[in-house]
Parts: C-alpha cells; structure tokens; sequence
C-alpha cells in the first residue's frame, strides 16, 4: 500500500494551492462587502481600502505572466496572501465594532509611555495658552516648535532602537517645556498649567528632577524680580540671565547623555541663584557694594549675552530652511566671535580708562591721561573697532548667504 | 532602565493594529471634516503614522511580531498627537477665539523674522562701533 495522507491533512495541502487562495479571498471580498454596504462611516472607508488593495494584490498575481496554478509562484502566492492577510484584519475590525475599544497599553517604565507624556504635555500648554488669551513672544513660540522637533525626533530614535536616546530626547523636551511653560507665565504674570505631576513619576531619573528643580528655584526669583524690578541690582539679573544660560546648557547636557556636565551646572545654576536670591533680598545694600566700575562690565556682559541669543534664535530660525544656512551658520558664529571680541575690549578700555584718570586725579587733581596710558588706550580701541568691523562684514556675509543675493535685505551703515 | 520587552503573541499584534487603524481612519475622516483649519502638523502625524502602519502589516505578514507591535505603537504615538491637536482646535475654535498657537515649523515664515533678527544684530553692532568711536575720538581730541 502507498502511504496516504491523512484526510485533514490534504485538506489542509488543497487550501494551500494557488487556486483554492484566490478563491477564499474573492469570497471573503464578497463577505466583507456585503457587510459594510450602504455604509459611509469611518470604519467602512478603513474596511473598503482594505478590500481595495487585496483586489489589486489579487489583480497583480493574476496578472503575472509567470502564475500558473499548477505551480507554485512564490511572489504571486504572497500577495494573494498578504491580500487574505488584510481582509483578516478589515474582518476583525467589524467584528470588533461594537466592543469598547481600549488604545494600546504603555507601561509607565516605556519610552512610549515618556512620549504619550510628552505629547499631551505640549498639547496642555498649547491649550492653556490658547484658552487664556496669553502673549507669546516669536522666540518662545520658536522654542514650542523646537520641543514639538524633539518630539518627533523622538519617534524616530524609538523606531531605530534607540531607547535611551529616544528617552532622554524625550525627557529634554519635557525639561523645555517647562522652561517655555515658566517664561510666559512670568511674562504675562499669571499660571497657566500645572505640569508638576510629570515629574511626579517614579520612573523619573534624579537628574533629570535636579534640573527641574533649579528651573523652579530661578523662576521663582525671576518672578519675584520682575515683581519688583526696582529691588533687582545688575549683579542680581546678571546672574540670573547666566543662570538660565546655564539650565539650557545641563538640558542639552541631559540629552547628550553627559551627566558629569549636567551635575556640575546643576550646581553651578543653584549656586548662581542662591547667591542671587540673597542679593535681591539685601537689595539696600548690594546696591551700595556695587562699584561703579562694575556697572559698565555688566552692561556689556548682558550685551553680549543678547547679542549671543539673538545669534542663537537666528540659527535655530535657519536651520533646515534657508539653502545655505550651514555656510550662514558658520558665519553667524564667527561674526558672535568678533562682537564678543569687540565689546570685551571696549570694556576693558572703558575700566582703564576710569581707573587711570581716577588714579591721575589723586595725584595731580586733575584727571587727564598721560600720553602713553592714551596711546595704550587707543591702541586697544582700534582693535575693538576693527574686531567690530569683522563683525558687521560676517553678518552682511551672512546675510547674503541666507537670501542669496549681492547685497544684503538692510544697509550696513557706517557707524 | 527600561524592561527587557516580552514578545507579544499574534492576536496581541492584530488587536493592535486594528485599533491603531480604527483610530488613524476616524483621524482621517474628521480631519477632512474641518473646514476652519487645516493644520498641517495633524496632516503630517495622519502620513507618519499611515507609513508605521504599512510597514507594522508588512512585518506582522513576515512574521515579525515584535516589530510590528512596535511599529503599530508608533503609529498611535502620532495618531495620538494628532487627535489632541485636533480636539484642541476644535475646543478653541467652539469657543469662538481662533487665535491657534502653531505647532508647526513648516508653516513659519523664516524670511521675516530673519531679517528682524538681522537687523537688531546690525543694530547692535552699530551701536558698539558707535560707544568705541566716542570713547577714541574723545581721547584723540584731547
């Protein structure tokens, strides 16, 4: 006796051949039709463009000069499949229609979960804004832009694999978001959206709630500041805009995975503040410790720092949009270089100056400079001057770049 | 740390999906719907998650389950962001305000606020050469 199949066994091997395929999913087509007949909702539209591409599978097999349904043609076999593969889905689908639905479960522990967190968080502050009619700046409505970039980008290190860095991408944009969240309340003096309970989390890093927390402690006080802008010394600003500047820095540290980094300007941030808090608090008297010399060094350290953020927004507004906004870049960097330059030395001119005359006056009661302490000092104006210079010529070359044209969108005037 | 995955089972990955598209498809149909604004975030997060979701069918047909389970999440990642942004509007639009913070990077004009941006840079480069001028030639004069 030849040795036999058993009965469900060439059953199962007829329902496997090409033939018997098309058939199941021309009557399954069939089935699911008749189902969502003279239906226009949105399941139906899902469950009629699942019947549509298993037809054009079907269609694509049977119109393959190499089907034949005596043999076995692997890729013609597989879109058949893929088309049955589909209405199984477009079937579940229905047969599921009228059961609660519930979205995908994410573990609390998940990068997935970290990214719901992100997303319904931009999308409160996004809320909150709009219902309270508040005023927001172009650079914070920038910077919402950037967190919604971070957000994305996240997605897709999560697609590569890239856990952690999807994570701390993700965590980064929450860190951000508050920081916007904290500047527009101060602007326009009043909360609008407690988002305190994402960091409420257990599976929150430490370092990450250390920089949440300085961020607290220095809106605190820049509030308190913009309160009472007359108690606020320059120091006490001063040390607040550094550190702000320092808080983007431990977040993009944070990011970047440099937790050494980000512990040290932690500490550096909460020191700054302490420091700055106590002035404020003492505002009498730090006034009359100011010196006078110090008052113009700080004027220029905070045109600096404007000059610097401004370059900063400028790239950020660029990037990915104007053709040449690497090059551009490039130049913005150097022409930030030679203003800081520039402006330092113009400082440092303006100090020995008042140091010079102050000590001539001692002397002779009068307070003109002798002929080399102004020699020196003209000396080191022309370099600021030309230092300046290159400032402005970067910055026209920059522009040029961005608008790719001869001359730049505004003259360059001589000053 | 994140836990060590566990490899869901088929009918895990299909409920997935199928909840996954169910949402996409409603995202789809009420997006369309809405005659006061066309974001055009929500239209990138409707593609984006479109593209996971082919690609999450195509792993699941291979018999890649995990992969397609991860893909169908991230699907609902932006199939989520885009509902809430969908909502928001909506809520702010009922309300009668329509002032719409835009999420969107696409739809700022750069060239504008560059050129403001320029100009304050040159301004205060300007002003710098201005205070180095006065403080030489008050010294040259002398």
């Amino acid at each position: 006796m030849p040795f036999k199949l058993p009965h469900h066994l060439l059953e199962w091997l007829k329902e496997r051949s090409p033939e018997a395929k098309i058939e199941q999913l021309v009557r399954t087509i069939g089935q699911i039709d008749e189902l969502i007949q003279g239906r226009e909702d949105a399941l139906s539209v899902l469950v009629r463009n699942h019947i549509c591409m298993a037809e054009e599978d079907c269609n694509a097999a049977l119109g393959d000069s190499n089907f034949d349904n005596k043999k076995n043609n692997s890729e013609s076999i597989r879109r058949i499949e893929f088309g049955l593969f589909r209405l199984e889905l477009a079937k579940q689908q229905l047969n599921s229609e009228h059961l609660e639905s519930s979205p995908p479960n994410f573990d609390d522990d998940t990068v997935e979960y970290r990214a719901l967190e992100l997303s319904g968080a931009i999308i409160k502050t996004k809320m909150a804004i709009e219902f309270s009619n508040c005023v927001v700046s172009e650079a914070h409505k920038l910077k919402l832009v950037s967190v919604v970039k971070m957000f994305n980008e996240s997605i897709e290190l999560l697609k590569e694999n890239k856990l952690d860095r999807s994570r701390r991408t993700i965590e980064a944009g929450l860190l951000c978001l508050y920081l916007i969240k904290r500047e527009i309340e101060i602007d326009n003096h009043e909360s609008i959206i407690d988002l305190d309970y994402i960091w409420k989390n257990i599976a929150v890093e430490k370092k990450q709630r250390r920089i949440k927390q300085a961020i607290e402690a220095t809106y605190e006080l820049k509030a308190a500041v913009c309160n009472f802008p007359q108690q606020a010394s320059a120091k006490v600003v001063s040390r607040l805009e550094d550190a702000v500047e320092k808080l983007h820095s431990a977040i993009d540290a944070y990011l970047k995975a440099q937790d050494e980094v980000v512990i040290e300007l932690v500490y550096n941030t909460t020191l700054q503040i302490k420091l700055a808090r106590e002035a404020f608090q003492n505002a009498a008297m730090q006034e009359d410790l100011d010196s006078a010399q110090a008052q113009p060094e700080d004027q220029i350290d905070s045109r600096v720092k404007q000059f610097k953020t401004q370059i900063l927004v400028l790239q950020r507004l660029v990037s990915n949009r104007a053709k040449q906004a690497e090059l551009a870049n490039r130049r913005l960097d150097a022409a930030e270089k030679y203003y800081q330059a520039a402006a330092h030395l113009y400082g440092k001119a303006l100090a020995a100056k008042a140091s010079k005359e102050s000590a001539v006056a001692e002397i002779t009661g009068g307070g003109k400079l002798s002929d080399s302490d102004r020699k020196e000092l003209l000396k080191t104006v022309e370099k600021a001057e030309a230092l300046a210079r290159s400032a402005s010529l970067d910055l026209e070359f920059a522009s040029n770049l961005l608008f790719c044209k001869q001359k730049p969108g505004y003259e360059l005037n001589q000053p | 740390m994140a836990k060590a995955k566990q490899q869901p089972g088929k009918n895990q990955v299909k409920t997935r999906l199928a909840t996954v598209e169910l949402a996409l498809a409603k995202l789809t149909e009420d997006f369309k719907a809405t005659t006061y604004r066309q974001n055009e975030l929500i239209a990138d997060c409707i593609k984006n998650a479109n593209d996971e979701l082919q690609t999450a069918f195509k792993s699941l047909f291979s018999g890649n389950l995990q992969e397609s389970f991860d893909l169908a999440g991230v699907a609902w990642l932006y199939a989520d962001f885009g509902r809430q942004i969908l909502e928001a509007e909506a809520i702010e639009h009922i309300l009668g305000e329509s002032d719409y913070i835009e999420l969107s990077e696409i739809s700022i004009p750069w060239e504008g606020k560059a050129t403001d941006l320029l100009c304050q840079l040159e301004q205060s480069i300007l002003q710098l050469r201005a205070d180095i001028e006065e403080l030489a030639s008050g010294e040259s004069a002398i």
